[in-house]
Order: C-alpha cells, then structure tokens, then sequence
C-alpha cells in the first residue's frame, strides 16, 4: 500500500472515529441532564451489549456448515449466562464461554 | 495500579492477542508495512473496522466509501461516550479527553461497571485500563503482520471470548423492565439490520431503536400509572 494512500484512508477514518469518541463526552461534560436525557443514557449500556452480543451470535449464513455448528455459538451463550448469573465473574464467563465453545465444537 | 488492572483484564487481552494476530495478517495482507498496522491499529482499536477497512481495500473499492464505512461502524462509540460521560463528572478536561479519545467496547463496559461501583475507580484507572488493552491490541495486529502466516490461530473461537464478556456484562447488572425492554429491541433489531444487510450500522442503530422502545415503554407505564392515580 503506498505511503500516501495509507496516510488518507488512516488520517480521514482516524478524524471520524476520534470525533465520535470525543464529541459526545464533551458534549454532554458538566451538564445537568433532564430525568429524560438521563434514563435515556442509562438504557445504552444493556441495549449496547445486547446489540453486541445479537451482533455475534446473528449472521444470516450462521447455519450454512450446518444446523449444529450454527447452534454452537448459541448453546454456548445460554452456558455463559447461567455461569454469569450464578458467580457474576468476568473470569469465569470467559472460560466458561472458551470451554463450552471447544467442547461443543469437539461434539 | 497497573497491575491491579492487568488482573482484572487479562482475559481480554489474551483475546486481543488471539483476535489482533489474525487482523495483522490480513492488514499485512494489503501491503501495509508493521509501522502502518501498529499506527492505524493503536489509533482505531476496532476490530471490525480493522477487518472491514482491510476487505474493501482489497477488494478495490475507493478510500472515500472505505472511510465512509469505518465511520459508519465507528459511529456506536458516540453512544458510548454520551453513556459513560456523565460518570466523568468529576474529571478534569484533559482526563475526559484522555479517556473518551481512548475508548475501545471493552474498556467502555469495565470501566463503566467500575465507575458506576465507584470504589478505587476514577478517570486515571479508566484511561490506564484504556491504554493497556490499546497497547495489547497495537502489539498483537502488528506481531500478526510480521509473523504472517506462521501462526494458525482460530478466530471465531477467539473472538467467542469477546461474545462471552459482552453477556457477562449485560447479564452482571440488575436489568429493570426497561433495560429488558432496551435489550431485547436492540438484539431483535440487529437481526433485522442484519438480514436487511445493514451489517455495517447494525450495532448503532440497533442501540437507538433499543433505547427509543424503552422510553416509550416508561412513557406508556407512566400514562398508565397517572389513570389508575386519577
């Protein structure tokens, strides 16, 4: 890839990816925020993470190898949860979830 | 301090190293040099726009829609730096530009949890745990440009990690009817934005969709409970 050519795709992608990081933070730094604004910014957390994880788990070719290599990611999912709700350990969801996604995959 | 935050995040920078590996080999794979991987991986930290950025060069589409595209991806870090904005309250400009310049989704949701827990976790520790997991995913995309090839590392298994550290950290927190609300629209809606072949905004614009239903829904329950006062 030439120098130039790098320097316009990362410098141009850079600006807009800062702007989005920084902006809002700045934007909204010391405000009183409105009961609305407020409970607004509290739904993004678990929307968010639900997005990421349907985002994961979601592919319109998912069952193409196969029904149950599509189900293993989500098999998996319903291990990790049950371990989430049983120790809420950061830990042990993400070797559980490496786990159970191995053995499923053995299967 | 950096070491109280490498015990809490170690297994997110071995995925890091699992995931950044294979991402440097396909950046490698558009002849960017290891300067240019560790430059654009340490300043993006976005896997998928790592990864997307890297297809559509190779695929030869021009640097304009490939920027176009990086940023409509990109646009999800808005909504988490408008979230974790009013938890910097008490920081000063330059530690909230530290830490919102610095932002990756990991370092969103732990530093998040943490800030919102309150105890030995301010600004300094966010942006430290920022730049641990930046400089975990620089060095690992840029060792996957330089050792090619060589190294065979399973991706889909490695990024599970990821999968499984997002549903710890949805399923960690009390969910009121409305984060169930919020959750369950938003993940319906990426499957729609995904079958609609909207991949590249479906994050983003499921979250809005997820937190527009929840307020409508405490609109509803609030109309609702204001008839049964009356």
């Amino acid at each position: 890839m030439p120098v130039n050519e790098f320097l316009v795709l990362w410098l141009s992608s850079w600006a807009a990816i800062a702007f989005f990081r920084i902006a809002p933070a700045f934007a909204l730094r010391g405000r009183t925020l409105s009961l609305r604004v407020t409970e607004a910014l509290g739904y993004i957390p678990p929307a968010a993470f639900a997005a990421l994880v349907a985002n994961d788990l979601i592919s319109p070719g998912a069952f193409d190898a196969g029904l149950w290599q599509g189900l293993i990611p989500w098999i998996a999912s319903a291990g990790v949860v049950a371990v989430v709700i049983k120790t809420k350990s950061m830990l042990w969801c993400c070797v559980s979830g490496i786990v159970l996604y191995i053995v499923l995959s053995l299967v | 301090m950096v070491l109280k935050i490498i015990k809490t995040v170690w297994p997110v920078m071995l995925t890091y190293v699992a995931i950044g590996a294979p991402c440097g080999m396909i950046m490698a794979q558009t002849g960017m040099e290891p300067w240019m991987v560790f430059a654009l991986s340490s300043t993006f930290v976005t896997g998928c726009g790592q990864f997307m950025a890297c297809n559509l060069w190779l695929a030869g589409v021009p640097a304009a829609s490939i920027v176009a595209s990086v940023a409509a991806i990109s646009s999800r870090f808005a909504l988490y730096s408008a979230s974790i904005a009013p938890h910097l309250a008490g920081a000063s400009k330059r530690q909230t530009l530290a830490v919102a310049a610095t932002l990756t989704e990991e370092a969103y949701g732990i530093s998040l949890a943490k800030l919102i827990e309150g105890q030995d976790w301010g600004p300094r520790e966010s942006f430290a745990l920022n730049v641990i997991l930046i400089a975990t995913w620089g060095v690992s995309c840029t060792m996957g440009a330089v050792v090619g090839a060589v190294v065979d590392v399973p991706t889909a298994l490695a990024s599970f990690v990821c999968t499984s550290l997002f549903i710890c950290l949805l399923f960690s927190q009390r969910l009121s009817r409305g984060d169930a609300v919020a959750a369950v629209l938003a993940a319906a809606s990426v499957a729609v934005c995904k079958f609609l072949g909207w991949t590249n905004v479906a994050v983003p614009v499921s979250v809005l969709v997820g937190v527009a239903a929840a307020l409508v829904c405490d609109a509803l329950a609030e109309g609702r409970g204001a008839r049964d006062a009356r």
